[in-house]
């Protein structure tokens, strides 16, 4: 009797148990998406278009008083630099038209598929007012914490377009410096293409260049003033310039075709020496030197941005510069 | 013992549930909001949500954030950049609920800042440089000065690592943001992939933000219908079990009525068959005359029942029903025990003596509503001496049969009810007479109250085996003899006769005023 009695009792505890156990759901525990293997773009196009209208906000306040104190929050590396130049000169001489004019519409947008840092984001912008060509700007966040911030420009040289590359609400991904799968490695394009520079076509790489309107105008440059100074001052004049690849600056993006879009910085220092008479500067020189004549040596740094289309490997054709920019950030001279 | 208790049982088990229904709809019924909050222990003045947690509940999410005297800001963004922004600092990582109104929380201690790759931050370049170009007269400074700002930048953009986190709120990472004074509320409608919320108070002295996340959530009562439904079913079965047994007590003869008022399918259960041949026992002792009366209102009975379709289900059910039902004599016997009947429980083979040979003059199959005996099963359950008469074939006579001889005992009272109310055949159960020395035995009793019907077969009718009705069952023959006719009375409407539980001496008085 007690055996069944406790049976009873023990049936009874039981179902009002249940019943009690069913009527408290249980907690929903989380069950997010699962992590994706190759990561979302970094930005959605609405971020990118805050981005671009911060930096406007930001380029507008600091161009209308020619003051880069406010670029910081919105430029970095070359474009700060080449900004703050531009304040300098465009202060000095009272033109405006010395600054670069810097459209924030996008045509194309190059978002990385990433989740990590440095992460850079390429906007093609509409074309300027002043009808020149459209820009190529690089955003890059430098680590979770920062803001995206310009860090340079270049403009699209005549003839060349941008290639295909996945739409940015896909994302393209963003490859390494030493990325394999090209004909020559993002570092190795930018190290080689300054050797060409320098040596031109001596350069045992500049079979793997085909020819651009960058590199014509680098040499006209570099010739006019060697024959200027020559022409002045004799053989008193020498004058050297070399070309820097800027270490780590350095941001890629694989193309739908397999090959790499490769936006390099580089530092282009200009040096003359003089043995004897002085040299005049005038107007965005002086500006920037603060002076109009040096006598012994004058050194002229420029901010360089460049834009590789890089093939895959096995493709014949050859790595073409897309974009340029070539700025003179600082002349230190006495 | 179990047994009595099991109508009242079922209807508290019935009542409970329905109980339950009725509170799985009010009051456990959940809240059409689930709100929970994470009231962070003190670990920095940011709290992070890991991914999932946002549309735990339902996909539309109201993020409120709180710090007293702090400006407060929310953000929402993937959950991997979230959690980057947030690594620099102690933080608290809300990981689910641990209750429906708290989240359960994971505090994370600020980890070492992923290494910026940026190489403007190796930069040495002082800011005048930067700042101001011509102001260097040395060429590697202005070289660098590119660098120089974007150092001077990062920096005061990633902040510290450790300490207090800066405001997240220049970010360009975020989705949604809000911000406020003391709290800030957001709200957040689920999306494809996996998404967190940063919370975090901004000011000097910033304390730990307390985050509220709410999420409307359909109610709804699944437990309710069901419940209501068994609980409600077992109410009436409980209820009808006990009213049947209350019936039962009071007049077994309108259960038996109900039920043996309509022919017993054959197997309709051993038990019952049993009981039939058991309770038939005893007409052996009846005399001609007895047997006569008894046939005749045996043959009445089926008219007054009438068993139709429903009738028969009616008697199925009750039968059924009576299953549940400890035997009456059990439930009865306990409360008025008397003396007699307690010698009578106690020795349950009393009677091998009275039980009388098959009378060959009963035209047993004839008369008896339940054709043959052919009841194999449950025999064991009936006392030995009750299954002597029968391998004859004989079968049972009585269609009111008692109820199943379940127990040793039973075959105590029921060869006492099977007593005629003569004082002739008590005392031919010499035992059982000798057992009840009180036992006047009374002539048939007349009606108690109210005049009975001039031709009422009620005090004719030779003793028939009836229910052990309480109390009077052992004492009160008379009574019983009467009762069967009572319950016909009663099936018909007319005023009932005694009621079984009268004592004996109460029946004698009666009959004395009868007389």
């Amino acid at each position: 009797m007690s055996i069944r009695r406790r049976l009873t009792s023990a049936a009874i505890v039981g179902i009002v148990g249940l019943l009690l156990a069913s009527c408290a759901a249980a907690l929903p525990r989380a069950h997010p998406d699962p992590a994706p293997a190759v990561p979302p773009p970094a930005l959605d196009a609405n971020q990118v278009s805050a981005v671009l209208t911060g930096l406007g906000a930001v380029l507008k306040v600091a161009d209308a008083t020619n003051d880069p104190a406010p670029l910081a929050a919105r430029l970095s590396g070359p474009a700060l630099a080449s900004r703050t130049a531009e304040y300098l000169v465009s202060a000095k001489l009272a033109d405006p038209s010395v600054r670069t004019e810097l459209p924030v519409g996008s045509q194309t947008v190059i978002t990385p598929d990433t989740s990590t840092w440095p992460r850079a984001v390429v906007v093609v912008t509409e074309q300027p007012q002043n009808l020149q060509s459209p820009r190529v700007l690089t955003l890059v966040q430098d680590d979770p914490r920062s803001p995206y911030r310009l860090w340079g420009w270049a403009r699209l040289l005549p003839d060349t377009k941008m290639p295909p590359t996945a739409a940015p609400t896909a994302g393209s991904t963003p490859l390494q410096p030493n990325a394999p799968g090209l004909v020559l490695t993002p570092k190795e394009v930018v190290e080689q293409y300054a050797d060409v520079l320098a040596k031109g076509d001596v350069s045992t790489f500049a079979s793997s260049f085909s020819p651009d309107v960058f590199h014509k105008q680098i040499e006209t440059t570099l010739a006019a003033t060697k024959t200027g100074l020559t022409q002045g001052l004799g053989t008193a004049a020498t004058v050297t310039e070399t070309y820097q690849p800027r270490p780590g600056e350095l941001y890629s993006f694989s193309t739908l075709d397999g090959g790499a879009l490769v936006i390099a910085g580089m530092t282009t220092t200009t040096s003359l020496t003089l043995s004897g008479g002085k040299i005049e500067f005038q107007n965005d020189v002086a500006a920037l030197l603060g002076t109009t004549t040096v006598s012994s040596s004058a050194t002229f740094v420029w901010s360089d941005v460049l834009v590789f289309l890089v093939p895959a490997k096995g493709s014949s054709a050859l790595i073409q510069v897309l974009a340029a920019e070539h700025i003179r950030t600082a002349i230190t001279g006495s | 013992m179990l047994k009595r208790f099991r109508p009242a049982a079922i209807v508290l088990l019935g009542l409970l549930v329905v109980g339950l229904g009725i509170a799985s709809a009010t009051l456990w019924m959940p809240l059409p909001t689930v709100r929970a909050v994470a009231i962070p222990a003190d670990a920095g003045n940011v709290v992070v949500t890991a991914p999932g947690v946002l549309d735990l509940v339902s996909s539309e999410v109201t993020v409120r954030a709180s710090a007293p005297g702090s400006r407060v800001v929310i953000v929402i963004g993937r959950d991997s950049d979230v959690a980057a922004w947030a690594a620099a600092s102690p933080h608290v990582l809300v990981t689910g609920l641990s209750s429906w109104t708290h989240l359960a929380t994971d505090s994370a201690a600020a980890s070492v800042p992923q290494a910026s790759a940026s190489p403007s931050a190796g930069d040495t370049a002082s800011p005048t440089a930067s700042t101001d170009p011509t102001a260097s007269t040395d060429p590697t400074p202005s070289a660098a000065a590119d660098g120089g700002g974007a150092s001077a930048a990062a920096t005061a953009g990633s902040a510290t690592t450790g300490g207090v986190a800066p405001d997240p709120s220049g970010s360009d990472m975020w989705l949604v943001q809000a911000n406020g004074k003391d709290s800030a509320t957001l709200t957040w409608a689920s999306r494809p992939g996996r998404w967190s919320a940063l919370a975090v108070s901004v000011g000097t002295s910033p304390t730990a933000p307390e985050l509220e996340l709410s999420w409307p959530h359909p109610v709804t009562t699944p437990w309710f219908a069901p419940a209501m439904a068994v609980g409600g079913a077992l109410l009436l079965l409980g209820l009808g079990l006990l009213a049947l047994m209350r019936a039962q007590t009071r007049s077994p003869e309108l259960v038996e009525a109900w039920r043996g008022g309509v022919r017993v399918p054959a197997g309709i259960g051993a038990e019952q068959a049993g009981a039939l041949a058991s309770a038939s026992a005893p007409a052996a002792g009846l005399t001609r005359r007895e047997m006569r009366e008894r046939e005749r209102a045996r043959e009445e009975a089926p008219a007054v029942a009438s068993p139709g379709p429903f009738a028969q289900l009616r008697a199925s059910v009750v039968t059924w029903a009576l299953r549940f039902l400890p035997p009456a004599a059990e439930r009865v016997a306990v409360p008025t025990a008397t003396p007699a009947t307690r010698t009578s429980r106690s020795m349950p083979v009393p009677m091998p003596t009275p039980m009388p040979m098959p009378m060959p003059t009963t035209p047993g199959p004839a008369t008896a509503p339940t054709p043959g005996p052919a009841v194999p099963a449950g025999w064991s359950r009936v006392p030995p001496q009750t299954r002597e008469p029968n391998p004859t074939g004989w079968s049972p006579t009585a269609p009111q049969v008692q109820q199943p001889a379940s127990h040793a005992q039973q075959p105590a009272p029921q060869g006492q009810q099977s007593a005629p109310t003569s004082g002739r055949r008590a005392a031919q159960f010499g035992l059982h007479a000798a057992g009840r020395p009180a036992m006047p035995a009374p002539p048939p009793t007349a009606p108690r109250r109210g005049a009975p019907p001039p031709d009422s077969p009620a005090i004719p009718l030779p003793p028939v085996p009836v229910a052990p009705v309480p109390g009077a069952a052992a004492h009160d023959p008379p009574a019983a003899a009467s009762t069967r006719a009572d319950a016909w009375r009663r099936a018909w409407g007319f005023p009932g006769i005694a009621d079984g539980t009268d004592n004996a001496t109460e029946d004698v008085t009666d009959t004395e005023e009868g007389r």
